[in-house]
């Protein structure tokens, strides 16, 4: 694993268990940030290690509050494990740790399950338009995340970077250049 | 030299046109083009292969699959691949951030836009907003990757020179255009709702329904287009 990944990787891990360990509810908005906060680590390196890991940590955020008290001190125990395998250059055992933390998502609760597909499909979507947001095009960003262009698209039309740069041709020139193609008179 | 009757499409468009339910105007602009719609073998697998193995999506593929059959879309089996990887090398070298290149653009993207300089196509068809902005104007992508990334990036005057260059002249039609077109060419016309305002109704309401299926289009680029079309239309 690339170093600058990994000292990402277990700065995000880090700050988790921290948020998780005295939780209160105004730093599950923290648990987001953590998230968002590789996501230009993902646009440089590509790595998808740390896809892996956004997107848990993401996931995380969204159903932490729906835990029952045995999952969660069971999340933060796979969590501490998964910091010190990787601190300990165990990449078996840290694999083995974000195995574990995938399930415990898995049975948060009923309607967790339900809807797990959705949780991770979210987060994937979610980090997915980040990628867009930072310039990145549909394929490249739906690539990383795991997704097709047909999961990402939709998102492409709404992003607010979409309104924060001047076209060169004006939309009505366009149209016109566009009748002149078709022989529209 | 006239550009030739052909049209590359880029997979964004059609999945447009697909999600806004309006698939049916391909055959009719199509007549009215009376040229070829290409989509290199990268698209096909986006547009067919991948939406067959995603429940949600799978009748998706199965529309595009029909256009295929019926050749309304046909697939261009000769993608110039030096040049695609040529274009592709210039594009992800062009941008760097802490002295690592930003990949940005995928080889299926490439593919459509090597092919149209390969067959001198009358344009591109694509959606997507990156690719179109480095192609059409790219010290706007430097701005707006500046703007997106709290890193440094720096850009590569000579790759972009160079890649500009290369692509320089290449027309890009976007679906918002060819939902305009079907909209001149009156194949909307049974959806204009009674009333003053139906026409800018129907206007406002597919193409809003394009750009939120993927579109790249600005929200004063939708008004900018509706205003044209309604002059238009009325003269």
């Amino acid at each position: 694993m690339d170093t600058e990944i990994k000292k990402e990787i277990l700065y995000d891990l880090h700050k988790t268990i921290e948020i998780l360990q005295v939780p209160e509810t105004k730093d599950l908005e923290e648990l987001k940030t953590i998230s968002d906060h590789s996501i230009e680590d993902i646009a440089v390196h590509k790595d998808l290690e740390l896809v892996s890991v956004t997107v848990l940590l993401y996931s995380i955020y969204k159903i932490v509050s729906t835990m029952q008290p045995d999952d969660y001190q069971e999340l933060l125990s796979a969590l501490q494990s998964a910091e010190k395998s990787l601190q300990q250059n165990n990449l078996g055992r840290y694999n083995s740790s974000l195995k574990r933390l995938y399930s415990i998502v898995r049975r948060t609760d009923t309607a967790v399950q339900e809807h797990l597909q959705d949780v991770m499909q979210a987060a994937r979507i979610k980090k997915g338009t980040a990628l867009l947001q930072r310039g990145l095009s549909i394929g490249q960003a739906a690539g990383l995340m795991g997704l097709s262009n047909w999961d990402l698209q939709p998102y492409a039309g709404r992003t607010t970077a979409l309104e924060q740069h001047d076209e060169i041709y004006p939309a009505q020139k366009r149209m016109a250049q566009a009748r002149h193609v078709f022989g529209v008179r | 030299m006239a550009a030739k009757k052909v049209l590359f499409f880029d997979a964004g468009p059609i999945i447009s046109i697909v999600m806004s339910r309006l698939i049916w105007i391909l055959p009719e602009l199509k007549k009215k083009f009376g040229g070829q719609f290409y989509i290199t073998p990268a698209v096909r697998r986006e547009l067919i292969e991948r939406p067959l193995t995603i429940k949600r999506f799978e009748f998706e593929a199965l529309q595009v699959m029909k256009l295929l059959r019926e050749g309304v879309l046909e697939v261009y089996a000769h993608v110039p691949l030096k040049k695609v990887r040529e274009l592709q090398h210039l594009a992800n070298t062009s941008f760097h951030i802490q002295s690592q290149p930003l990949d940005i653009i995928q080889t299926g993207e490439m593919e459509s836009v090597a092919c149209a300089l390969e067959e001198d196509a009358a344009a591109v068809v694509m959606d997507e907003r990156t690719l179109r902005l480095f192609i059409e104007n790219s010290s706007e992508m430097k701005h707006l990757l500046e703007g997106r990334f709290q890193k440094t990036v720096t850009a590569d005057a000579a790759a972009i020179k160079k890649f500009s260059q290369q692509l320089q002249g290449i027309t890009i039609i976007r679906s918002i255009e060819l939902v305009g077109l079907a909209y001149t060419l009156g194949l909307l016309d049974s959806y204009i709702p009674p009333g003053a305002s139906g026409k800018e109704i129907l206007l406002d309401s597919v193409l809003w329904a394009t750009k939120y299926n993927g579109c790249a289009v600005t929200e004063h680029e939708i008004e900018e287009i509706k205003t044209y079309l309604l002059q238009d239309y009325s003269n």
